[in-house]
């Protein structure tokens, strides 16, 4: 899973949201970091609706403009959780790996 | 409508008629409301970034992969198809080439790379032997299934064509014509294997091909030139062969076989009417068009170079031919392309305060 994708699905756990509520979200998960472009976000909804990850939950007009609000589907939290277990268990690895470096233990 | 959702909206025309139809209007929404407090009188513009965003989708919806809409997946899979066949043949080449200098350093006793170390001359024999090994790991690792990996060697297995040819300055045009033999596979395989498309996984022996194929080809060629150094050289009958024998001859050649075997074999199979191999053939034959007029000789003098010439424009034409029918055969085989739902989406509720939760 790429990193935009994982962070579009992390920030519709909550609630669903539209395309620039994902694009706000997720530059509030990262710090500022990933600055979502729109063609970018709308190539990664593309693939998580496809492999039924996200769902279009409704559409909404906001001064004359549409919104399609998205959320996270039941087999999207999945992924989401083994992804997040699999970042997990590597950042658990790399600090121990560090803590021993620093310890002495590994060169 | 506002000065800079105009703009926006003709870089969205970048995007298929079908896409577009669905997804312009949110597209634009979520683009305007990342962009509030611009007003005509500042002339906004899209960013860059933002452009090649949707340069970027655009690429990978008409190029489509798995679930695409059948014409942009046949596209998709003509392009990916295109690179695979394009890099096969410079793998080939190149194991060929690789094996030529290797015998040469043997049976002479001379490196492989002529010239004093750091010299111009060894710097430039080093990109060369680099370069055929480059692209032999090329097509191993995408049919292998790392299309990233691939795609990271075949760029420097480029530079390391066109470096030698930016150091020679003007008067290279016709090298660099040449060198779109090896640029188009290298750009249907940067712009055909994206992140939706599927990854060829080939078996070992897929990956071997270009050895298996260039050992023959090498012992052949040698062949052929040790029968073209011998003292009572048939100038008649090298004429006519030689213009077969370098780099782009062989795309020549190698096309026009392709071509017979396509076109022969589509009145018969069952998936006759796939267009990915004649369309992956059709966008080949550009570049090997492009090779071959970088040879064309306008001033021959001696029966032999007339010859030659004549062989070259009879190539010429026949890839022309070849190409204006897979052109032809693929464009009739092409699924429709996708059409835009019959009304454009529209919001299904009343609007909503600006103050809306979630978002």
């Amino acid at each position: 899973m790429t990193e935009p994708a994982f962070l579009v699905l992390t920030a519709l756990v909550d609630a669903p949201r539209h395309g620039y509520g994902i694009v706000q979200e997720v530059e509030k998960l990262s710090d500022g970091r990933v600055e979502l472009k729109i063609g970018t976000l709308y190539g990664v909804l593309d693939r998580l609706a496809a492999d039924e990850l996200v769902v279009l939950d409704r559409e909404e007009a906001q001064q004359g403009r549409l919104r399609r609000y998205y959320r996270l589907t039941e087999s999207g939290a999945r992924a989401l959780e083994a992804e997040a277990a699999r970042l997990a268990e590597n950042v658990r690895s790399a600090r121990e790996r560090l803590r021993l470096r620093h310890a002495g233990g590994v060169a | 409508m506002s000065l800079l959702e105009d703009r926006y909206r003709r870089v969205l025309r970048l995007l298929p008629a079908s896409y577009r139809a669905e997804r312009e209007e949110e597209m634009v929404c979520a683009f305007m409301e990342g962009s509030a407090g611009l007003t005509d009188a500042d002339d906004p513009r899209p960013r860059w970034p933002e452009i090649a965003s949707v340069a970027a989708l655009s690429l990978r919806v008409r190029l489509g992969g798995a679930g695409a809409a059948p014409r942009f997946l046949a596209w998709g899979r003509a392009v990916r198809l295109a690179a695979v066949l394009g890099l096969l043949f410079h793998a080939t080449m190149s194991c060929a080439w690789f094996l030529e200098a290797v015998r040469g350093s043997l049976s002479t006793g001379r490196p492989a790379v002529p010239g004093e170390v750091w010299s111009e001359q060894w710097l430039s024999g080093t990109a060369q032997i680099l370069g055929y090994l480059l692209w032999i790991a090329v097509f191993g690792t995408l049919v292998r299934g790392h299309p990233r990996t691939a795609k990271i060697l075949a760029l420097l297995a480029l530079v390391s064509f066109y470096g030698p040819l930016a150091q020679d300055g003007p008067g290279t045009g016709d090298a660099v014509v040449y060198g779109l033999l090896f640029a188009v596979p290298v750009l249907a395989l940067v712009a055909g294997f994206h992140r939706d498309a599927p990854p060829p996984r080939r078996s070992r022996w897929t990956a071997a091909l270009p050895v298996l194929a260039g050992v023959p080809l090498h012992v052949l060629l040698s062949a052929l030139g040790s029968l073209g150094m011998s003292r009572t050289v048939d100038w008649h009958l090298w004429s006519w062969l030689w213009p077969w024998l370098s780099s782009s001859g062989t795309a020549c050649l190698a096309f026009l076989v392709a071509s017979a075997i396509c076109l022969g074999r589509r009145p018969r199979a069952p998936g006759g009417r796939d267009p990915a191999l004649p369309l992956a053939l059709a966008v080949l034959s550009v570049p090997v068009i492009l090779a071959r007029v970088a040879f064309l000789t306008v001033d021959a003098v001696d029966p032999a170079t007339r010859v030659m010439a004549a062989v070259n424009i009879g190539q010429l034409v026949a890839v022309l031919l070849c190409g204006l029918v897979l052109t032809r055969v693929a464009a009739r085989a092409l699924p429709a392309p996708p059409m835009p739902p019959a009304l454009p989406a529209q919001p299904r509720v009343p609007d909503v305060p600006p103050s809306s939760p979630s978002g």
